[in-house]
């Protein structure tokens, strides 16, 4: 280590005051060191890029080794992720499928150290210092509005420290390197040397790197791997500075030999992943640019989350001629036969031209027999298989097919595994509506597969569609607008299931793309963006301490208790739900009475659409979702047996919803109150729905409110 | 007044006992027996504004809307639309169901069966409670059409003879191509006097409107059915 010094004996003379002073000195040639930190772009079968992106330019992939020292440019490191698992648990299907590991990435990366002495370039001799790299976290910028960023910020903070995702939200296989309380995250996890082992801990956040390898240039260096959590979002920048011994030996700025510089430090470093599509088919007459692409990627681009464009090879318009192949093949080889037969005949051409101008199907046509068999119906109760949802289903995955086997034999089969198929991204299918009124508006069915049609709010579809195929559930699906109050409600139905209470921000669900009442300012709500991220949102919701569970539904709920009246609209009297707080009833002896009680959450304040929710199904906690944290509280004070006693609310599902009752069978005080908990003994409680009932002979009131 | 007094929900079923497995048709009805003209959500045989709950002696107990048959094929559903209709006073609508299509093959049990039809998700109406009895079946025959270019979409049509006592019923079933344990349709169409070779000669579809069977009595004579 000492040949790294050389000294020089000096005197210097002085004069202070009047008494002269002699002054030894010991002075040291000057050594310092700069620092380049090179990353190689990527090997080309990896399933990641490395991507930088200068002031208001877009990211691009390097193409070249990059030092990230004293760059001026934003980095990304984007990982493959075609992983459609809808509707299991994101992080669960993860970890059963391997696919945690696929996204795991180990960058390699070369710290290198110049030596230069007295300005000279000198050769470096291996251990003569060592790099004390250090983990930065800077802060993420969160655009203002309603995007879901309030939220994340919020959640995040809850967590002190820096903003990347906490080990508390992290999926069991990261969260070993993700920061706990207090901390940032832990860097002997993620800063590994050569043979991927941990470097030994400098402090709690800088781990010692020793520069023992010396190359060709006489430069020293060392191979480490950067091993970051493939959590979307979370950032890094690594501040480097060089130790001799104890000491810290001198570093000058790359650029400015002249400038020392106490570290240097790379450019942020943010964790994408990439989700491509990997064909579009687009029925003859609808534009690619149609689409507007802008707008897709920006709503994934918050949750980081890169929606790649097919390439231009893979942007496919089925002529109509091969439309018309398309339909026979599947759809009327079986169904309608002898009608398509007159129908597909060339002396209609100008007729298909007009159906197929503005429609996905034979439309009826007088002069054409029995063309009004040709148009099939959204709904079929005799065949379910025979409606313009599975045609156009089945001519998807026919278009598909084809289309994918072509580059590859049995390429379409591997769609549907998750490892094998990983590189091959969504399959999408632009067609035109089946006929004028159609309800069908696009189907994601299953795997990477879906289509949508054309006309109003196409990309609202698509990024609907694709939040699915990325594991999303949906938010709020059901409105009741007859009532008093206005209300979101559970709603049990197969396809259009929701809302998934715990799966949404409670203050953002009715602005969240995969509610369908998203018509205002739509985005994904900030929790649909962290389980984009890779939050583990199980981990979230039953943690310890109860942070998610706080913060949705943290306002204090209404009771009220309700009854169907009839009310007079244009056509008819419609049933209207009547809302009713604090009451008196008369009730005799033997009588009961049963009131239907609704638990409303205040609404989110956005425009247009300030509903309440109606909490009953979060009693009992939608099918497949987490178990409800809603619960009722009935306090008795029983006057016949002057008694005080605990009484319960039925929570019971008729048909697809859900419905609270209570029966009262005593004269006396009903006290009922709605929790949401927390856990076990934290809880917000509504303001009590206070219920009596009295003999009729003590009072002769009818029914009244307090 | 509350909508509820103003309707009426009756189920009705023509035979209260059934062999296992076959359908189980139920007239549904809803009347209006208010005085008022009533706009509510429609009541078809594909809307989800009717469900039914069933209880069975043996501890069965479950509810199914009339869209849960689509949920055992295998069918993502779209967003249902909902659309409503005008009953008048004193008129009804009526809908011919088959259990064993909505709920699936019932076990030999009693069962206790209520519907419930529901509008704009506020309103709720039962009928009254009916018991049915579902008793085993004697297989002795059955056939089923081997037409290996069947279109996959097209249901499975099968002949099959129950024996009961001393009695052979003959009974044509439809099942579901996508899950054929799913029995779409399974009705009894004659009584035999004794169990023949029938076949399912024609499946149904959509160029061909009607299916037949066809069995030999003797060597020279065909029976058409």
């Amino acid at each position: 280590m000492e040949k790294a010094y050389e000294y020089a004996r000096e005197t210097y003379y002085g004069i202070v005051k009047r008494a002269e002073c002699i002054a030894y000195g010991i002075l040291e040639k000057e050594i310092s060191y700069t620092i380049a930190l090179k990353v190689q772009p990527p090997a080309q079968n990896a399933n990641y890029t490395i991507e930088k992106a200068s002031k208001d330019t877009q990211y691009s992939p390097i193409k070249e080794e990059v030092d990230l020292i004293g760059s001026s440019d934003e980095f990304r490191i984007c990982i493959l992720e075609n992983v459609p698992g809808f509707p299991y648990d994101k992080c669960k299907y993860y970890q059963a499928y391997g696919i945690m590991g696929k996204i795991d990435i180990y960058i390699p990366v070369k710290i290198e150290v110049s030596k230069r002495v007295e300005g000279k370039p000198e050769d470096f001799i291996p251990y003569e210092v060592s790099a004390i790299i250090e983990l930065v976290d800077p802060p993420e910028k969160r655009p203002k509005g309603r995007n879901g960023a309030k939220f994340i910020d919020s959640i995040i903070k809850k967590v002190p420290g820096g903003d990347n995702c906490p080990d508390i939200f992290a999926p069991n296989d990261f969260s070993d390197r993700c920061r706990s309380k207090g901390g940032i995250d832990k860097i002997q996890k993620i800063i590994l040397d050569g043979n991927k082992k941990e470097f030994k801990l400098y402090n709690s956040n800088a781990v010692l790197v020793p520069i023992k390898e010396v190359d060709e240039s006489k430069k020293g260096y060392a191979k480490i791997y950067l091993h970051f959590p493939p959590i979307n979002g979370n950032n890094y920048s690594l501040k480097i500075k060089l130790i001799n011994g104890c000491e810290e030996a001198v570093l000058k700025d790359k650029n400015n030999p002249n400038l020392q510089v106490p570290y240097v430090q790379t450019p942020t470093i943010t964790i994408w992943k990439r989700v491509t599509i990997e064909m579009i088919a687009l029925q003859e007459g609808i534009k690619y640019e149609d689409i507007n692409w802008k707008l897709i990627k920006s709503t994934f681009s918050p949750a980081f989350i890169e929606v790649e464009e097919p390439p231009p090879g893979k942007r496919y318009t089925i002529m109509m001629k091969d439309w018309m192949d398309y339909l026979e093949k599947v759809v009327y080889s079986t169904w309608q036969t002898n009608a398509w037969k007159i129908y597909k005949n060339a002396k209609y051409t100008t007729i298909h031209q007009q159906d197929f101008g503005s429609y996905s199907f034979p439309q009826p046509h007088n002069n054409i027999p029995n063309s009004q068999l040709l148009t099939p119906p959204d709904n079929n109760p005799k065949n379910p298989n025979e409606t313009t949802w599975m045609f156009l289903m089945n001519i998807a995955k026919e278009i598909f097919k084809d289309m994918l086997n072509k580059i590859n034999k049995n390429y379409y089969n591997l769609i549907s595994y998750p490892l094998k198929g990983y590189n091959i991204g969504f399959c999408v299918l632009l067609c035109k509506p089946p006929f004028l009124g159609s309800r069908v508006g696009g189907l994601h069915f299953g795997n990477k597969q879906f289509y949508f049609v054309s006309g109003w709010n196409m990309e609202k579809k698509f990024v609907h569609k694709l939040g699915h195929a990325l594991f999303l559930t949906h938010g709020a699906t059901y409105l009741v607008r007859e009532s008093d109050y206005k209300f979101i409600t559970s709603r049990e139905e197969l396809g259009s299931k929701g809302p998934y209470w715990d799966d949404h921000d409670s203050e953002d669900m009715m602005s969240c793309v995969m509610s369908y009442f998203a018509n205002v300012n739509w985005h994904f709500c900030g929790l649909c963006q962290l389980k984009l991220r890779l939050y583990d949102k199980e981990k979230m919701i039953t943690g310890k301490d109860n942070i998610l569970r706080k913060m949705l539904y943290s306002k204090k709920p209404k009771v009220y208790w309700v009854e169907d009246v009839l009310k007079q609209s244009q056509n008819g009297k419609i049933p209207w739900l009547k809302f009713h707080a604090n009451s008196k009833f008369i009730l005799n002896k033997g009588n009961v009475k049963e009131l239907r009680l609704i638990p409303l959450y205040p609404p989110e304040i956005v425009n247009n659409v300030d509903y309440y929710k109606d909490l009953t199904g979060f009693t009992k906690g939608i099918k497949g979702s987490s178990p409800g944290r809603g619960s009722w509280l009935v306090e008795i004070e029983d006057h016949d047996s002057g008694q005080s006693r605990m009484g319960n609310v039925n929570v019971t599902k008729k048909g697809n919803f859900w419905i609270s009752t209570i029966k009262i069978n005593y004269r006396g005080k009903t006290t009922v109150k709605y929790r949401i908990y927390y856990d076990i003994n934290k809880f917000v409680e509504s303001d009590p729905l206070v219920i009596e009932t009295i003999e009729e002979q003590m009072s002769k009131v009818d029914n009244f409110e307090l | 007044m509350s909508f509820k007094e103003n309707l009426k929900l009756q189920i009705k079923f023509k035979r209260r006992k059934f062999v296992r497995g076959e359908s189980i048709p139920v007239r549904v009805c809803l009347e209006n027996v208010g005085s008022d003209t009533l706009l509510i959500n429609e009541l078809t045989s594909l809307s989800s504004s009717l469900y039914f709950k069933i209880l069975g002696k043996s501890g069965f107990k479950k509810s199914f809307t009339q869209l849960s048959w689509l949920s055992r094929e295998g069918i993502i559903l779209p967003p249902p639309e909902t659309k409503t209709f005008t009953l008048s006073p004193n008129s009804k609508k009526c809908l011919d169901l088959d259990l064993t299509k909505i709920c699936g093959e019932l076990a030999e049990d009693l069962y206790k069966i209520k519907a419930t039809y529901t509008s704009h998700g506020i309103l709720f109406i039962d009928s009254e409670i009916v018991r049915i009895k579902i008793i085993p079946s004697k297989p002795v025959y059955i056939s089923s059409t081997r037409d290996y270019l069947r279109y996959v979409y097209n249901p499975i049509y099968s002949v099959w003879i129950n024996k009961y006592d001393t009695k052979y019923f003959l009974y044509l079933m439809m099942n579901s191509p996508n899950f054929p344990k799913n029995i779409w349709y399974n009705k009894c169409i004659t009584r035999l006097d004794k169990p023949y070779e029938a076949h399912v000669a024609l499946p149904e579809n959509y160029d061909q409107g009607k299916n037949c069977i066809v069995w030999s009595e003797k060597t020279l004579s065909l029976n058409v059915l």
